[in-house]
């Protein structure tokens, strides 16, 4: 019915106007920038570049506030990056440095809500809950501070992930380039009672001789609930935020520099005697046999100098945000999982091709729900919708086995 | 009906159908990619049967128009005329003709577009060799 609703709508248009093409733009979040992600490092950089040393930024995170609350919190949110500020004087600068500038900002966003002034009943509603996030912000700042600074803690995430990539090495000084990473922002966006919590990182890469810029990078990750889940159960949901930003922003930005080629190709499941194949499917054992089925699309500058012969894959499976199983370099398009799954949950799986390109080992993207691709290899839905390679909440989904 | 044939004269484009690769069948995807495009002159010197013209399309759905000089909206457009010409059984394309049209198209939801034409053609018995 919407839809009639809408064609009748545009043709309406149409009959007024000479063209239709300008009513049709439904635009994005204006938060959202992506830059695109057709790119990555350039192959010739990366030939230049065998060792790295990571450093962390001395800068602080912002904060930004926006969403459907008006123009108070525009004003609101300024103040409670100020509010951050006095608070880390407040406590002998236990938050000055301190990751918790970014992990309090949930806690804060209600008790500005109120402070903006929101009016009626949805000030109400927020004052109710509003000693349950004041209990939770004062157990955050009465918490010892051993967490490491943001910046520290994706330098290190970083390292972690560089040292599992093929053809480069980390190095506390003396590389070929450094690597100076940050995590430039953090945005709290409400729509209703849900909150998107984002995390802005941005990494450079500077040539250890004179200090110019190779490649620069700007990355984000984001995830969205219900703004009181975020204090649930002892801010677990907040905790497993921090570490799979930190996770998935490392792991992006070493592919995007080192390790990742886009190269055109339809990538999905198959099923198999054991697996029912799908973007949601179902395995039949413990240990199923997953099965997927690659086409590489030509057209690219890859095209002739990938030999199909020699492409294999790496598998995951995930558990929430835990890697419950990995086999790497598969050769052919099966592999029965060697360690039984756990059981009768809800898991996700993916794997990537991994190509060599003139002898040089480069990874292909995860494979991942379809809809990351939506009208396949469109600059347009890219924009909108980014390929994340390692960003496992976009992967197939599998329904391990219940019963014995 | 009217809305339709009113719409159409003031300037909507006539839409063409985007196929999704990830809707398509194994065997389609091996013979897109198994497709080549013809010498024009070549089609009627072998034994081919044609299976018809086949439309692909380009969509920006970004405001703004496509450029002539887009490869990427082209290399697009073009996969679309394979991809259809596969599904219809085609071992081979002409070369594809293409065509930019900033008049909108409202089933794609498209700015503007890039709409690349050719005719499809398979084997004929006496002759399944490449050319």
């Amino acid at each position: 019915m919407h839809k009639q609703i809408g064609l009748g709508v545009m043709l309406a248009l149409c009959l007024a106007t000479s063209g239709c093409g300008s009513w049709f733009y439904t635009g994005q979040h204006p938060s959202v920038a992506h830059s695109s992600t057709l790119e990555h490092m350039p192959e010739e950089i990366r030939r230049s570049v065998n060792s790295v040393e990571v450093i962390p930024d001395n800068t602080r995170p912002r904060l930004r506030v926006g969403g459907d609350y008006g123009q108070q919190l525009s004003t609101v949110g300024e103040g409670v990056g100020e509010g951050m500020a006095a608070g880390a004087q407040a406590t002998g600068g236990m938050l000055a440095e301190d990751p918790r500038a970014i992990i309090i900002a949930p806690f804060i966003l209600p008790i500005a809500l109120v402070a903006g002034g929101i009016a009626g009943a949805a000030a109400a509603k927020i004052e109710n809950e509003l000693a349950e996030y004041r209990e939770n912000l004062a157990d955050e700042l009465l918490a010892d501070g051993n967490q490491p600074v943001p910046n520290d803690a994706l330098a290190a995430a970083l390292v972690e992930r560089l040292e599992e990539t093929e053809g480069i090495r980390s190095v506390t000084e003396g590389g070929d380039a450094t690597l100076t990473v940050s995590v430039s922002s953090v945005s709290i966006d409400t729509a209703n009672e849900d909150a998107v919590i984002t995390a802005f990182a941005t990494g450079v890469l500077r040539s250890a001789i004179d200090e110019s810029v190779l490649y620069s990078k700007s990355l984000k990750y984001s995830e969205s609930d219900k703004l009181r889940n975020w204090t649930a159960n002892e801010n677990a949901l907040w905790d497993a935020y921090v570490a799979s930003a930190r996770k998935y922003l490392a792991a992006e930005f070493i592919a995007d520099l080192f390790e990742i080629i886009r190269v055109r190709h339809v990538l999905r499941p198959v099923r198999s005697e054991t697996f029912t194949g799908g973007w949601s499917g179902r395995a039949k054992t413990d240990k199923p046999t997953f099965s997927w089925e690659l086409f590489l699309l030509g057209g690219d500058s890859y095209h002739d100098h990938i030999d199909e012969q020699d492409i294999t894959f790496d598998l995951r499976v995930f558990e929430g945000s835990r890697l419950a199983y990995e086999a790497t370099r598969i050769a052919g398009d099966s592999h029965e999982v060697a360690e039984p799954l756990p059981r009768c949950k809800e898991l996700r799986w993916s794997v990537r091709p991994v190509y060599l390109v003139d002898g040089m080992t480069r990874a292909g993207e995860w494979m991942q729900y379809r809809s990351g691709f939506d009208k396949f290899w469109n600059n347009d839905a890219l924009e909108a919708n980014p390929v994340t390679p390692e960003f496992w909440q976009y992967f197939p989904e599998v329904s391990s086995r219940c019963t014995s | 009906m009217a809305l339709l044939l009113a719409g159409t004269l003031s300037g909507c484009a006539t839409a063409v159908p985007v196929v999704d690769f990830y809707d398509v069948d194994s065997s389609t995807l091996r013979r897109f990619q198994s497709i080549d495009v013809l010498d024009s002159a070549l089609v009627d010197q072998k034994d081919l049967i044609k299976l018809g013209e086949v439309q692909g399309i380009y969509c920006k759905k970004m405001p703004g128009q496509v450029h002539v000089y887009d490869e990427l909206a082209k290399a697009q457009a073009i996969d679309q005329v394979k991809l259809k010409a596969a599904e219809k059984g085609a071992n081979y394309i002409t070369a594809p003709q293409c065509a930019i049209s900033d008049s909108g198209d409202f089933t794609n939801n498209c700015y503007s577009t890039m709409i690349c034409t050719a005719s499809a053609f398979k084997a004929g018995d006496q002759d399944s060799s490449a050319f």
